[in-house]
């Protein structure tokens, strides 16, 4: 009787055990592959086809330049950034080498039309430059090439070339990669919401404010001089710099010069000469706003804050900077916008409306410096600097 | 020649995989050498990919809307393949989402067998972590590299053990050598061995840097470069002098960085130099070879080769009795109530504990270290908690299987438990090498525990059971302390090197085979049917039930609770010197990692032989256990001062850590004794129950005494205070031995 208490017990323990042993190895069924990382890109806020694809006739797609004449340094980027960026998509032939491309605006398109790019793009015979000539012309033979289906796609560089293409109702998409404020000329109804399928205008967030952080981060300054003119608040940006100044701390001694000032033949001597009565002795920079330092009075601004011992910054212009002003921090990337443009070329190549197309684009700084003025102000070139530094002029 | 091999097949087996580990540990110690040197390049590499991601990010960029950082990402990889490595580079944002990789594929897999991986963090404007970089490495560069070394240092090393066959075979045999002979043998062939393979792989330390050297010259190279192509003369770049300065701080096999004007490059095969290009002068950066970092590794290898030639002269010599204790198996007095038999009793104890610990704590650690590189969590866990889980998931179940067996251990007999619970943790340990899931590892790691406490249970019971006196019951007591002690000491140093050769999960195949083993030991060599026997026969187990109600009752009495918070405690508390106090003060004092391997090392043999030996000695010369736990305490004491000494760092470490495995080696055995003897644990437990009780005491105690060691660490008085506690109850102690006198 006891013999079978006991060897009850064992079986019972023993079915126990069993059933444990089962439920234990059940969890090896659950076993996969060991030490494997998976990778699942979950790409960004927006998603593009980068797969270069022809027209469905089996032609390539037709592209035409727009600028507003004559161009600068600019539109000389953006077409570069938008000839790169087509061809880091696979758009344009590897076998084209764009660095051997001059760096102007109509020799860098020759150059273009000069190569074999492939079967998926093709460029129009000349880019269309409005404010030349005969607009009217250029608004007719544009007309003319798209009805004909000759023309699949305009790219621009500006704000009027943008407000006339709009103005043309051309039928096919138009993308305007650069446009200081897409939205205040109505190219655009918004950066959320186009307004037009066929329309696309690239608009970027904050440059203003994030420029002034820009060179705060790098001059480290507390104090600033900041030459202004009034009016043209759009383009000069100048209450948004006034703004991002009190939210850093940072202390503004402000020269101001209306709008008809600065029509008058005797500006630049008015800035020189109100520079030259200021007290300068606690800033620690001078910020040249839009419309105060430009090509021609740059050698003598930028010489007197370099006498003064001050860096002279400036608000847009690498040419300016070519001239003498110490350093242009842009937060307009014209080369990044072409690039970013050639992505949403491809997302209508494939289909898709120009209109659906994300505005946003947040650019990268894009530094110049010129290397004599700096020695002359004192500033202290560190090897990160100069290699952040896009352009070195002197 | 027959009689010869069996009695000494366990040494030359043992000494084989000495030989094969000092090889796996030499390749491996050369291949984490040049993995290092490889991340230093590859970070150096992906320096301007970082730096120029986050300027765009201080700028006002974001990483989820950063198009064309894939171009950011292929630049970098262009720049590491230069120097002769293929890599996979992806970048994450804070949230663990992969924003862009160097594939065209939106979804792949990485072979972590085929890669390694390195991660750097990108910030934004507000120093904050934006993202993450990480650069997958292909292995098969360095390991390519490595192969012919291996080879020869495999075929070396196995002509050595030829060799130690033949002598053994020719003059072992013939001149009938004792154990202790062979033994010396055998650690002369690996001492040699180690000696070859130090040899074989010295160049290879050299080449390592050599090449990385090359690689971080040529990049530093390429950027002054960059910078002069944009029109800057070199005497315009402010900082150069510091920038190079920062390069050599990042490149340990950096000795010296300097840019120079020279015609020609002086012929020296520890310098590297590159021309810079876009000067109008003969500008060289050069960069010399930090020999002194190279001799550093090399020392390193050895320390290390030094410190597994002593564990396997720990096995080799904890090993030694097991051919005796099989041939004691095979004979008739195996099972019969004879000295001999109580003795290998006291044997098997040792052993076993010795296997079950070792095979215990090779795995103990990794899981959570196999969750972190998982980077998986369960249950909405989080994988560093899921990690941390892991760890203590095993130890309440270690705790709750401990207060539970006693109950279980009525109902089936300890071979059947020993079996059942080896076999729980063999399972375990295995479904952890094959899975790939957090929280199976989990849930296995709790079965692990669990299994873990039967073995316990199984062991207090033979201890208490396997021998006919209090004296016997004793050795039992110092033979399972000292099985536990080399059991700690070679299970932590040989998962070691199973999870750096093998990989984190190969020590839980390792731990399973070796239950498996363990499992077959016991079941040879510990005599059941006696101690099943000696169970029937003890009336103390007349008393079995109600042992929640009994262990309760002791709590009632004064003297169990001064046995418990004057003994037991600060005995448990002093074991966890080691395992948090000293390795928390040589990361403190950022002392090299090796003398954390041979403060560990210490700490074990001091305790394993020389506290052995002195517990023998104290035992004979003060005759009251109380004086010999007093002085234990005292020694604590000791420990406690000297930690402070602002002086010898290393030393007083080392010396520390012996002084705290002799307290170790002598009281842990003293405690438990003067525990089992306490008047009312004696009263309402019997023998394995007290010992259950007491372990559950200390695991209490090894759980609470991290965070008190750790605000020792940190804050003097805190430890100055905990050693004159140490002293008060030494005194306590002594004086209660005299009134009780």
């Amino acid at each position: 009787m006891q013999k079978n208490t006991t060897a009850n017990t064992r079986f019972r323990t023993f079915r126990a055990v069993s059933v444990l042993l089962v439920i234990m190895s059940l969890f090896l069924s659950g076993c996969t592959g060991r030490n494997d990382v998976v990778i699942d890109v979950a790409g960004q806020d927006y998603e593009f086809e980068t797969e270069p694809v022809c027209r469905s006739d089996g032609e390539p797609f037709r592209l035409a330049f727009m600028d507003l004449g004559p161009p600068i340094e600019s539109s000389y980027l953006c077409l570069k950034g938008f000839a790169e960026g087509l061809q880091a998509l696979g758009y344009i032939s590897e076998g084209v080498d764009f660095s051997k491309a001059p760096q102007d605006f109509y020799e860098y398109y020759d150059f273009m039309l000069s190569q074999d790019l492939g079967p998926y793009v093709s460029f129009d015979e000349k880019p269309y430059m409005i404010g030349e000539g005969n607009d009217d012309e250029i608004a007719a033979q544009l007309s003319e090439e798209c009805s004909a289906g000759r023309l699949d796609m305009v790219v621009a560089t500006g704000t009027d070339p943008g407000i006339f293409l709009k103005d043309l109702g051309l039928d096919i998409p138009f993308l305007v990669c650069l446009a200081t404020d897409p939205v205040a000329s109505g190219i655009i109804d918004s950066a959320e919401d186009t307004g037009d399928d066929r329309i696309w205008a690239l608009v970027e967030p904050n440059p203003y404010k994030r420029q002034f952080e820009g060179y705060r981060n790098m001059l480290g300054f507390d104090r600033l001089c900041m030459v202004t003119v009034n009016g043209m608040d759009t383009i000069t940006g100048n209450p948004l710099y006034r703004e991002k100044a009190a939210e850093l701390g940072v202390v503004v001694d402000e020269i101001n010069f209306s709008e008809e000032e600065s029509l008058k033949d005797d500006y630049d001597e008015k800035i020189e000469e109100a520079l030259r009565s200021a007290d300068l002795s606690e800033d620690d920079a001078i910020l040249f706003a839009y419309g105060t330092m430009d090509d021609e009075n740059a050698p003598a601004l930028s010489s007197f804050a370099a006498d003064a011992g001050i860096p002279s910054l400036i608000g847009d212009g690498d040419s300016i900077s070519e001239n003498g002003g110490m350093m242009c921090l842009s937060c307009f990337d014209y080369e990044g916008y072409g690039a970013y443009a050639a992505m949403v070329a491809s997302n209508v190549f494939h289909g898709h409306n120009a209109g659906d197309q994300p505005c946003i684009y947040t650019s990268s700084p894009h530094v110049v410096l010129n290397m004599t003025t700096a020695k002359n102000s004192g500033f202290v070139t560190t090897f990160d600097l100069l290699r952040g530094i896009d352009r070195i002029y002197r | 020649m027959k009689a010869f091999l069996r009695e000494y097949y366990i040494i030359l087996i043992i000494t084989v995989m000495s030989a094969l580990a000092l090889c796996a540990l030499s390749y491996l110690t050369v291949l984490d050498y040049s993995f290092a040197n490889e991340e230093q390049y590859i970070v150096t590499c992906n320096e301007s990919a970082v730096e120029e991601i986050e300027t765009s990010l201080r700028y006002g960029k974001r990483l989820s809307n950063y198009y064309g950082i894939r171009q950011v990402l292929l630049r970098s990889r262009d720049l590491v393949a230069e120097g002769g490595m293929d890599s996979i580079i992806v970048i994450e944002d804070a949230d663990g989402s992969v924003i862009a990789t160097t594939m065209e594929e939106d979804h792949f897999v990485i072979p972590m067998s085929d890669y390694k991986a390195i991660e750097q963090e990108i910030h934004d404007g507000a120093d904050n972590t934006a993202g993450i970089l990480k650069t997958y490495y292909s292995k098969d560069n360095v390991v390519s590299a490595l192969l012919p070394s291996a080879v020869r240092s495999t075929l070396g090393s196995l002509g050595i053990l030829i060799v130690l066959v033949i002598v053994l075979l020719a003059a072992g045999v013939r001149k009938n050598w004792s154990a202790n002979r062979v033994v010396a043998a055998a650690v002369a062939a690996i001492i040699l061995q180690g000696v070859f393979l130090t040899a074989v792989y010295e160049q290879e330390f050299v080449k390592a840097s050599q090449k990385s050297i090359t690689g971080v010259a040529s990049y530093i190279g390429a950027s002054i470069d960059g910078v002069l192509e944009k029109g800057v003369a070199i005497d315009e770049i402010a900082d150069l002098g510091d920038y190079l300065e920062k390069k050599k701080q990042e490149n340990d096999f950096i000795k010296d960085i300097y840019i120079e004007r020279t015609d020609k490059i002086p012929e020296d095969d520890d310098l590297f130099a590159v021309g810079i290009e876009n000067t109008d002068s003969s500008l060289v950066l050069s960069c010399r070879i930090a020999e002194g970092y190279i001799r550093k590794n090399v020392i390193n290898m050895v320390l290390m080769f030094v410190a597994t030639i002593i564990l396997a002269v720990i096995v080799l010599k904890e090993s030694l009795t097991l051919s005796d204790m099989i041939a004691f198996r095979k004979s008739g007095r195996f099972g019969k109530n004879v000295p001999e038999q109580f003795e290998n009793i006291a044997r098997a104890i040792r052993y076993g504990n010795f296997m079950s610990l070792t095979f215990e704590y090779m795995c103990l650690s990794f899981s959570a270290l196999q969750i972190k590189e998982w980077n998986q969590g369960a249950w909405g866990l989080s994988p560093v908690m899921a990690a941390a889980l892991s760890i203590s998931i095993c130890s309440i179940a270690d705790i709750a299987g401990m207060i539970a067996m006693p109950a279980i251990s009525r109902k089936i007999n300890g071979r059947l438990l020993m079996s059942i619970s080896a076999a729980v943790i063999v399972i375990s340990n295995i479904s952890c090498f094959f899975t790939a899931s957090t929280a199976v590892m989990i849930i296995m790691r709790f079965f692990a525990g669990a299994g873990a406490a039967g073995t316990k249970q199984v062991r207090n019971e033979v201890i208490t059971k396997g021998c006919s006196n209090e004296q016997e019951r004793n050795s039992n007591l110092t033979a399972s302390n000292m099985g536990v002690i080399g059991g700690l000491l070679c299970g932590l140093g040989l998962g070691g090197v199973v999870a750096g050769v093998f990989g984190y999960q190969a020590t839980f195949l390792a731990g399973g085979i070796g239950h498996i083993l363990y499992l077959l030991f016991e079941r040879a060599c510990i005599p059941w049917d006696m101690i099943a026997s000696h169970t029937a026969a003890s009336g103390s187990e007349k008393m079995e039930k109600n042992l929640m109600a009994r262990a309760g009752h002791i709590f009632t009495s004064a003297s169990a609770w001064r046995a418990i918070f004057m003994i037991v405690v600060p005995q448990n508390f002093l074991l966890m010197l080691i395992v948090c106090l000293i390795p928390g003060r040589i990361q403190s004092l950022e002392l090299p990692g090796v003398v954390l391997t041979y403060a560990n090392l210490l700490n074990g043999m001091t305790g394993l032989y020389i506290g052995e030996i002195l517990y023998k000695i104290l035992s004979r010369r003060i005759k009251s256990s109380l004086n010999i736990q007093a002085l234990v305490l005292l020694g604590g004491a000791a420990v406690m001062f000297i930690m402070d000494i602002p002086a010898a760092y290393s030393l007083v470490i080392l010396v520390a850590a012996s002084l705290a495995g002799l307290l170790d080696g002598i009281g842990t055995p003293v405690s438990t004794d003067l525990f089992l003897k306490n008047g009312a644990i004696m009263k309402n437990l019997n023998g394995t129950e007290s010992l259950m009780v007491y372990s559950v005491i200390s695991s209490a105690v090894m759980a609470a005494a991290p965070f008190v060691l750790e605000l020792c660490e940190k804050n003097l008085i805190w430890m100055l205070s905990c050693g004159a506690v140490l002293l008060a109850l030494a005194a306590f102690l002594f004086m209660g031995r005299k009134k009780a006198a």
